[in-house]
């Protein structure tokens, strides 16, 4: 299976209103994939139709190779994990409680061996008999996480993991979700936290207004945002000399701080070009480098294309 | 499916807690009577079961609400079905599991109820009026069971255990009796039908306002459109 889902022209829309505007997009087997999009880009929705949650409006979805609302799909979902807007946890019954109710949806048994796993995996083996009152909300998220592996699935859909979590409970998500795809699960994650998406996930897909705006590896994206950006490290004292050259050759500068000058010149000047430039001004750069952006910046610069596209 | 279900009803404290104090209140009159004897014998049982019944429609409608409206208030439904998508089968069985509770949690309150009316006339050396325990109690029975069934429809449709429950209560206290003074449509209301049935199975030779028939057909058809309603709102609508 070269792909765990295929979306093809899918769309939803109430009333006059387009919540998902003819969306096609793939994601691979094997791989944790990042659905990004700021709010009401339509990544929720996009999310409970895979799931059979909400029905399309239009298009067509195949989960595990099998078409969402056909005959087979039941078994289909079956093998897919997930966890939509808030962590599914029945609040008076206990950590164990809730996964062992889980197991019994899904594989029709309770295997305390792999509960203890799951228990284990998400850091909750120690308070797996209290009540998830008492849990803070990182520990809610990673209950709602283990529910999510129930069964060993071959796909899991996580919708904004790490919500409200601090920098530690992120880390620990991030951890979690890079281990999954080792035993062959394909993860589906959509989240604002860019910088923890950029880290965890190794493939994008960027939503803007309810549609599709690209598809790819993260570096791939990434490279592609900052190909003609370059990082320039002179002496502090060489700075004023460095940027009134690069003023002069109508080179602009992005940024400058301390030392260190990211400009954007024309796609045919090369780092070689640069550094002559300095040097016919006087100054020696320690260092000149192609800038990557960050996903924060890469992710502003696709939306815009998408809004105004 | 069900098995999960049976699970979760079982370990959840809700169901319990409704049969503890639907329990708890209809011990009330047996324990009072412990210390002041009632005027006649058949009080020990009458109003035990008045008890009984009234509390047993409110905790119907609670019970009735919890089902479906609880997953819906604390999000877990989409886990269920984003787990098994056959969505009616879920409710049928939701349903069934519902009305099984129900009838278990309500007959063995009755029984302990009944069994301590006994003991308090026991204890006061009096004897208990059997003659007529079914029949008194099989009005109240029927009322709860509307409730609950109504309740249970409201929370498919309302997506909400709260407002269900209200609903339901709301619908059986408030607007039935309110609408029983309208000639004629008043006869014909879910209240109206559900008392005359519980009348007429005190006293069968009792003059309803409408033939038992009637009132029997009205209380089926409507709960059957009110389940078809929020049937067929649960299997299509959106989570």
């Amino acid at each position: 299976m070269k792909h765990a889902i295929e979306v093809t022209h899918l769309t939803k829309q109430y009333g006059n209103h387009v919540v998902v505007d003819d969306m096609t997009f793939t994601v691979p087997s094997g791989h944790v994939v990042g659905l990004i999009g700021p709010n009401g880009a339509g990544k929720t929705t996009t999310m409970k139709m895979l799931l059979g949650l909400v029905a399309p409006t239009g298009g067509d979805i195949d989960l595990l190779d099998v078409t969402v609302g056909s005959r087979n799909w039941g078994d289909a979902l079956s093998r897919v994990g997930s966890m939509i807007e808030e962590p599914p946890i029945y609040r008076n019954l206990t950590a164990r409680q809730n996964l062992e109710y889980q197991s019994l949806a899904v594989t029709g048994g309770v295997d305390d061996r792999s509960i203890a796993e799951i228990l284990s995996l998400v850091d909750l083996a120690d308070r797996a008999d209290d009540r998830p009152k008492s849990y803070s909300l990182g520990m809610k998220q990673r209950l709602g996480i283990g529910i999510s592996l129930i069964g060993q699935p071959e796909l899991v859909i996580l919708d904004e993991p790490a919500n409200g979590l601090d920098p530690a409970g992120i880390l620990e998500i991030r951890k979690l979700l890079r281990r999954l795809p080792d035993n062959g699960t394909t993860v589906l994650v959509s989240s604002h936290q860019l910088a923890e998406v950029q880290q965890a996930c190794d493939q994008l897909v960027v939503l803007a207004n309810g549609r599709m705006v690209t598809q790819g590896t993260t570096q791939g994206i990434l490279a592609g945002r900052s190909a003609h950006r370059f990082d320039l490290i002179v002496a502090h004292a060489d700075v004023e000399a460095a940027a009134k050259a690069l003023s002069l050759a109508e080179i602009p500068v992005v940024t400058s701080d301390s030392g260190r000058i990211t400009v954007e010149p024309a796609a045919d000047t090369g780092g070689r070009d640069l550094n002559q430039l300095l040097v016919g001004a006087g100054v020696f750069a320690e260092s000149i480098s192609q800038a990557t952006a960050s996903l924060e910046e890469a992710f502003l610069d696709l939306v815009n294309e998408g809004v105004n596209s | 499916m069900i098995s999960s279900e049976i699970f979760k009803i079982t370990r959840h404290r809700t169901p319990w807690a409704i049969a503890g104090m639907h329990l708890a209140l209809t011990l009330i009159a047996p324990i009072y009577y412990v210390f002041k004897r009632p005027a006649d014998e058949g009080d020990y049982l009458s109003t035990s079961i008045a008890v009984f019944g009234v509390s047993g429609l409110l905790f119907a409608a609670v019970l009735g609400a919890w089902f479906v409206g609880n997953e819906y208030r604390h999000g877990t439904l989409r886990r269920v079905l984003a787990v098994d998508a056959r969505r009616g089968r879920l409710l049928a069985t939701k349903a069934g599991l519902g009305l099984a509770t129900w009838a278990a949690s309500y007959v063995l309150v009755g029984l302990l109820g009944a069994g301590a009316a006994w003991l308090a006339a026991t204890v006061n050396g009096d004897g208990v009026v059997t003659t007529m325990v079914l029949r008194e109690a099989a009005g109240p029975a029927l009322g709860a069971l509307v409730t609950g069934a109504m309740a249970f429809a409201l929370s498919t449709i309302l997506r909400s255990d709260t407002y269900a429950m209200l609903g339901a209560v709301t619908v059986m206290i408030v607007l039935g009796p309110l609408a029983a003074g309208i000639p004629t449509v008043g006869d014909y209301t879910l209240y109206a039908v559900t008392l005359q049935l519980g009348d007429w199975m005190l006293d069968s030779s009792i003059q309803t306002p409408i033939s038992v028939g009637a009132a029997a057909g009205t209380l089926m058809a409507t709960l059957a459109v009110l389940g078809a309603g929020s049937a067929r709102l649960f299997i299509n609508r959106d989570v």
